[in-house]
């Protein structure tokens, strides 16, 4: 038994709060956010009215102006703050969508099935035109990262348990993983499921009854008939917060096609966060043995 | 009678870092920096000002919590899920420090999770090193009950960290 073996494990939070604390800071505040805030607060001692004290007035002015008894002008105030675009359901919708449009990045966890019996659960994380993605294909390959660059069509696939690094500019050959998955790792214009949301916007959608994902209430989209590729058509399902218009879970369904009874489900895990770089960095790690590497950088 | 342009000029900077060590985000950072000394304005007229430093850092500390909360709570309750813990130990890339940030990430996902009062006096005890004592005050509790506070904060950030806990020896693939 060596050494290390007898060494305490670090305690994960100990070493997340010294990382946080040590976190880099750029140098502020910015000189026009500390004249902004200046003004704000010189604004505020002159007696001006905050903004959330002027929407309390401009409710109460409603109910006044309405004339109607407390409980009804109580009700009428509910809906003036309900009826904005924010809230209502086409604009939850799209701007589910725009979060998604616009953020840097994403990280999920998917569970793709269809094939027979085959099931695949994986985690995604993906940033810049960089894909990482994690499994366990079990057996003798076992845990699975792969790294995959869309801009230099390259992927590096890491099969822990035999300590091979994998060079492919073809997935496919490779490994058992969903042909969409693969060919967007080779290059090819295909879309994931979350690059397929943001063709979403001003999709004509039905709504289903609410429910509840991970203990949170959810409204739920479906989007029929989308055109996931060529010859194929698919349905997709979203489960949205309403409060933060952010979605919680996806699931797409092939419904015509070759692809027919494909399907891709996935949760949320993050959106538009500051992910490391290095862990997209198509780099062999020490000890592994290497092989196919591409000729050129 | 408040000096009102010194105080943002001389704590500005300790406003700033406590926001922006949070939110890792400037435009976030920046809300927060100012709703913070609005904050302190509605609070110093109430009652006075024994700290200016651990006062400011308190409220800056719970509107980062805020907005960390509304940021992470659809996700950070999506991933209570079981996540496989394979994923700390595959092959990374630049591998202590990309691990080092993923924790850092996380705690801040956990943190918007906990208890707010638990988060609040682990991101001051903890974060910006404020004794027990000044915790306490700035919290207006007792040390002991700051210290409870922490204890339990302390416990469920663990829980929630046990994925990166490479002690962890339970088999991938587990389901909600």
């Amino acid at each position: 038994m060596s050494e290390a073996n007898n060494r305490p494990a670090p305690d994960p939070l100990d070493l997340a709060t010294d990382v946080l604390r040590g976190a880099p800071v750029p140098a502020g505040p910015p000189a026009e956010l500390v004249a902004a805030t200046i003004a704000a607060v010189r604004d505020r001692l002159a007696g001006a009215v905050p903004a959330e004290a002027l929407a309390r007035k401009r409710r109460r002015r409603i109910m006044s102006y309405v004339g109607f008894g407390t409980a009804t002008a109580a009700a009428v105030a509910v809906a003036v703050v309900m009826w904005s675009p924010a809230r209502s359901e086409a604009g939850m919708f799209e701007k589910a969508i725009e979060k998604v449009e616009k953020a840097k990045s994403f990280r999920a966890k998917f569970t793709i099935s269809g094939d027979g019996n085959n099931k695949l659960e994986m985690k995604v994380s993906a940033r810049g035109g960089k894909v990482r993605i994690e499994q366990d294909l079990g057996g003798n390959m076992g845990p699975v990262v792969i790294l995959g660059d869309f801009a230099k069509k390259t992927s590096l696939v890491l099969l822990r348990n035999n300590k091979l690094a994998m060079w492919s500019d073809d997935p496919a050959e490779t490994l058992p993983l969903p042909e969409a998955i693969t060919k967007r790792l080779a290059g090819a214009d295909v879309p994931t499921l979350v690059d397929a949301l943001t063709e979403l916007k001003g999709a004509k959608y039905e709504t289903l009854p609410d429910e509840v994902v991970e203990g949170h209430k959810a409204k739920v989209f479906v989007v029929k008939g989308f055109k996931w590729e060529e010859g194929e058509q698919s349905d997709i399902t979203l489960w949205i917060e309403p409060k933060a218009a952010t979605i919680l879970k996806f699931r797409l369904e092939t419904t015509t096609g070759k692809s027919k009874g494909f399907i891709q489900e996935g949760i949320l895990l993050g959106l538009d966060e500051e992910l490391d770089e290095g862990q997209f960095e198509l780099k062999v790690p020490a000890g592994y043995q290497e092989v196919g590497k591409p000729e050129k950088e | 009678m408040t000096d009102w342009n010194a105080i943002v000029h001389e704590y500005g900077p300790v406003v700033w870092q406590t926001a922006y060590r949070l939110l890792n985000h400037e435009a976030d950072a920046a809300d927060c920096f100012q709703r913070t000394f609005l904050a302190a304005v509605e609070l110093a007229a109430t009652c006075p000002v024994r700290s200016w430093p651990g006062m400011l850092k308190r409220i800056a500390t719970a509107r980062a919590l805020e907005q960390l909360r509304n940021r992470y709570r659809p996700a950070a309750r999506v991933e209570c899920l079981p996540d496989s813990p394979l994923a700390d130990r595959l092959a990374p890339g630049p591998s202590d420090l990309a691990e080092a940030k993923e924790l850092a990430v996380a705690l801040r996902a956990a943190l918007a999770e906990i208890d707010p009062a638990q988060a609040e006096t682990f991101c001051l005890v903890c974060l910006e090193g404020l004794s027990y004592a000044d915790a306490a005050t700035a919290l207006g509790v007792t040390v002991t009950h700051a210290g409870v506070l922490l204890s339990r904060g302390r416990a469920a950030l663990r829980d929630r960290l046990r994925a990166f806990d490479p002690s962890n020896q339970h088999l991938p693939g587990g389901h909600p």
